[in-house]
C-alpha cells in the first residue's frame, strides 16, 4: 500500500474524487431529476462524448484492470490478441444497431429495458420476466464488483475493507438518488477519462521501466518460455470467441441496452463509435501487455494471486501523487459500472413493476421515489454481501450476466428488426433463453462450452429458434401496429425532441 | 522475429475508427 505522506496524498485525491461525483449528483437533481423522463432518460439528449464515455464505461468494471492484466500475466503473449473482437464489435455494433433501437423506443414512448419489451410484444407477462431477472442477478454481480473495487481500495489507501465497500457502493447509490441517468452519465464520463489516464499512465510508465516489446518479451520467456507461444493452449477458435461473446452480451444488458434509447441523434453514433474504438483499444488492448509486463518485472511471483499484479505495478511505478490517481481509477471503473447496474435495477422495480402493476396511477414523484428506495434497499443487500462469504453468490456472480443477456437478447434485436414476433414468442423466447442459458451452465459446470459454444451463446440460439417457431404458430401483434414501427414516420420521429421541459415538475 | 499480435490489437483499432470515420463522413453528406 502507500505509505506515511503518500497514503495521506492518496485519500485527500479519493476525497477530491466523491466530493465531485456527489456535487454532480446535486446538479443534475436540480436540473434533471424532477420528472421520470428526466430521471430515467436526461430528456433523451445525450451526445456523443458524454453517449460514448457512459457506454464505455458501464461496460467495462475494476476487473479490466485488476482481473485482464492478472489474467494475461498468467497466460502469457497470446493475450495480446484476445481484445481484439470486443474492439472491433462494440463500436460497429453502434453503428448498426443503435439507431433502430432509438426509433423503436421512441415510437413506443419506452424508457426502460422491460417497458420496451412489454410494449412492443404487447405483453405485461414479459415484462415481469425481464424485471425480476434483472433484479435477481444484477444483485451477485454488483456484489463482485465492488468486492474487487473495495479490495484494490482497502489494499492500497490502507482503509479497512468495510470502509472500502461502503465508499464504492454508497457514494455510487447517492449521487443516483439525487440525479438519476444524468448523474450516471456525467459521473461516467470522469470515470471513463480517469480509467483511460490510469491505464495509459500504467503503460507508458513500464515501457519506460521494464523496457519494449523485445524487452517484455525476454522477460516472459525467462519467467516461463511456454507463454511466448500464441494462440497457445486455447487455440485460436477460443481466444477469439471468448472476446466475441463479451462483445455481442451488451446487446441483451439493460444497463447497456437503455443508453440506446438516449441519444440525441445520429451524429451522436458515428462520433461516439470513433471515440468509442479508440477508447477501448486504449484499455483493452493495454491491459494485456500491462498484464505481460508485469509478468517480465515480477517474475512468477504473484502466479497463485495474479490480482496483486496490478495494484503492485503502480506501487512500484508510483510511489507518488500519479499513484493515487490510478488507484482511484480502479475505482471509478467499478462505480461507474455500479451505478448503471443500479439504476437499472431500481427502475425495473419502480417503472416496470410499481407503476405497472401495483399503482397504476402513482404520479412521477411517487415512482421516482419508489425508484430510489429501491435503489437503496439493493444496495444494502449488496453491500451485505460484500461482507460475507456466501459460495451461493459467488457462484451466481460467475453467469449472472450470461442469464440476464441470454433472456432479453432476442426480444431486443426483435423488436427492431422482425416482423414476425408475437407475444407467446417472445415470452416463450426469454424463458427458453434464461432458462436454456441456466441449464448450459449446470449440465457444464465452470461455463464449459457446449459443441464449442459458450453457454450465452448456446442459449441465445435456443431462444432464437424458440422465438421464430412458437410465433409462427401463434396469433400475430395487429398488423398496423407493427407496420407503424417500421414506417416512415417512425423513421422520421426517431429523434424528436422530447416533450418534456427540463427542470419542470409534475 | 511469428510478434504478430503486438500488431493486430493496435491496427484493428485503427482499421475500426477508420471506418467509424468514414461512416460520420457519409452520414455529413448524405444525412444516412
Amino acid at each position: 500500500m502507500l505509505s506515511g505522506s503518500l497514503e495521506v496524498i492518496g485519500l485527500i485525491v479519493l476525497a477530491i474524487y466523491i466530493i465531485g461525483m456527489l456535487g454532480i449528483g446535486v446538479y443534475c437533481n436540480k436540473k434533471y431529476a424532477n420528472n421520470l423522463s428526466g430521471f430515467l432518460t436526461g430528456g433523451r439528449n445525450l451526445g456523443p462524448w458524454v453517449f460514448a464515455l457512459t457506454y464505455g464505461s458501464t461496460y467495462l468494471s475494476a476487473s479490466t484492470f485488476i482481473g485482464n492484466t492478472g489474467t494475461a500475466y498468467k497466460a502469457g503473449m497470446a493475450y495480446l490478441m484476445m481484445p481484439v473482437a470486443q474492439v472491433v464489435l462494440l463500436p460497429l455494433g453502434l453503428i448498426f444497431f443503435s439507431h433502430g433501437l432509438r426509433r423503436v423506443s421512441v415510437r413506443l414512448n419506452a424508457m426502460t429495458l422491460p417497458e420496451y419489451i412489454s410494449k412492443r410484444f404487447k405483453s405485461n407477462f414479459a415484462s415481469i420476466i425481464a424485471s425480476v431477472v434483472i433484479i435477481i442477478f444484477m444483485v451477485p454481480y454488483m456484489v463482485g464488483v465492488i468486492k474487487g473495487g473495495a479490495l484494490s481500495l482497502a489494499s492500497l489507501l490502507g482503509l479497512s475493507y468495510e470502509v472500502a465497500v461502503f465508499l464504492v457502493a454508497g457514494v455510487a447509490c447517492v449521487y443516483l438518488i439525487f440525479g438519476g441517468y444524468m448523474a450516471r452519465c456525467y459521473t461516467d464520463v470522469i470515470q471513463g477519462l480517469l480509467m483511460a489516464f490510469g491505464m495509459l499512465a500504467v503503460l507508458v510508465a513500464g515501457f519506460f521501466i521494464v523496457g519494449g516489446p523485445t524487452e517484455i518479451a525476454a522477460g516472459v520467456a525467462a519467467s516461463d518460455p511456454a507463454l511466448l507461444e500464441t494462440p497457445g493452449p486455447m487455440g485460436w477458435s477460443n481466444l477469439f470467441l471468448f472476446s466475441a461473446v463479451y462483445a455481442l452480451t451488451p446487446w441483451g444488458l439493460p444497463q447497456l441496452v437503455q443508453t440506446n434509447f438516449t441519444i440525441k441523434d445520429k451524429k451522436t453514433i458515428y462520433v461516439s463509435s470513433i471515440v468509442l474504438s479508440i477508447w477501448l483499444g486504449a484499455i483493452l488492448i493495454g491491459s494485456m501487455i500491462i498484464g505481460n509486463m508485469g509478468r517480465a518485472y515480477f517474475g512468477d511471483q504473484f502466479i497463485d494471486n495474479p490480482d496483486l499484479v496490478f495494484p503492485n505495478l503502480v506501487l512500484t511505478f508510483f510511489p507518488n501523487i500519479l499513484g493515487a490517481v490510478v488507484i482511484v481509477a480502479v475505482i471509478a471503473a467499478a462505480m461507474s459500472t455500479i451505478d448503471g447496474v443500479l439504476m437499472t435495477s431500481g427502475s425495473a422495480f419502480g417503472v416496470d413493476i410499481y407503476k405497472k402493476f401495483i399503482r397504476k396511477d402513482a404520479s412521477e414523484k411517487q415512482t421516482i421515489l419508489v425508484s430510489n428506495i429501491t435503489m437503496f434497499v439493493i444496495i444494502a443487500v449488496v453491500i451485505v454481501g460484500s461482507f460475507m462469504e456466501l459460495p451461493m453468490l459467488s457462484y451466481l456472480n460467475s453467469y449472472a450476466f450470461s442469464v440476464i443477456a441470454g433472456t432479453l437478447v432476442v426480444p431486443v434485436f426483435a423488436g427492431v428488426y422482425s416482423k414476425k414476433g408475437t407475444t407467446a414468442g417472445c415470452v416463450a423466447s426469454m424463458l427458453a433463453g434464461g432458462l436454456g442459458t441456466l441449464f448450459f451452465y449446470m449440465v457444464m459446470p465452470g461455463g464449459n462450452y457446449i459443441l464449442g459454444c459458450p453457454p450465452f451463446v448456446s442459449g441465445a440460439i435456443v431462444s432464437t429458434i424458440v422465438f421464430f417457431v412458437v410465433s409462427k404458430y401463434t396469433q400475430p401483434l395487429p398488423e398496423a401496429f407493427v407496420e407503424d414501427l417500421f414506417s416512415k414516420e417512425a423513421e422520421e420521429g426517431a429523434y424528436a425532441s422530447e416533450n418534456i421541459e427540463i427542470g419542470s415538475e409534475k | 522475429i511469428f510478434y504478430l499480435g503486438w500488431f493486430v490489437g493496435p491496427i484493428l483499432t485503427v482499421l475500426t475508427a477508420a471506418y467509424c470515420t468514414y461512416r460520420y463522413v457519409k452520414y455529413l453528406k448524405t444525412g444516412d
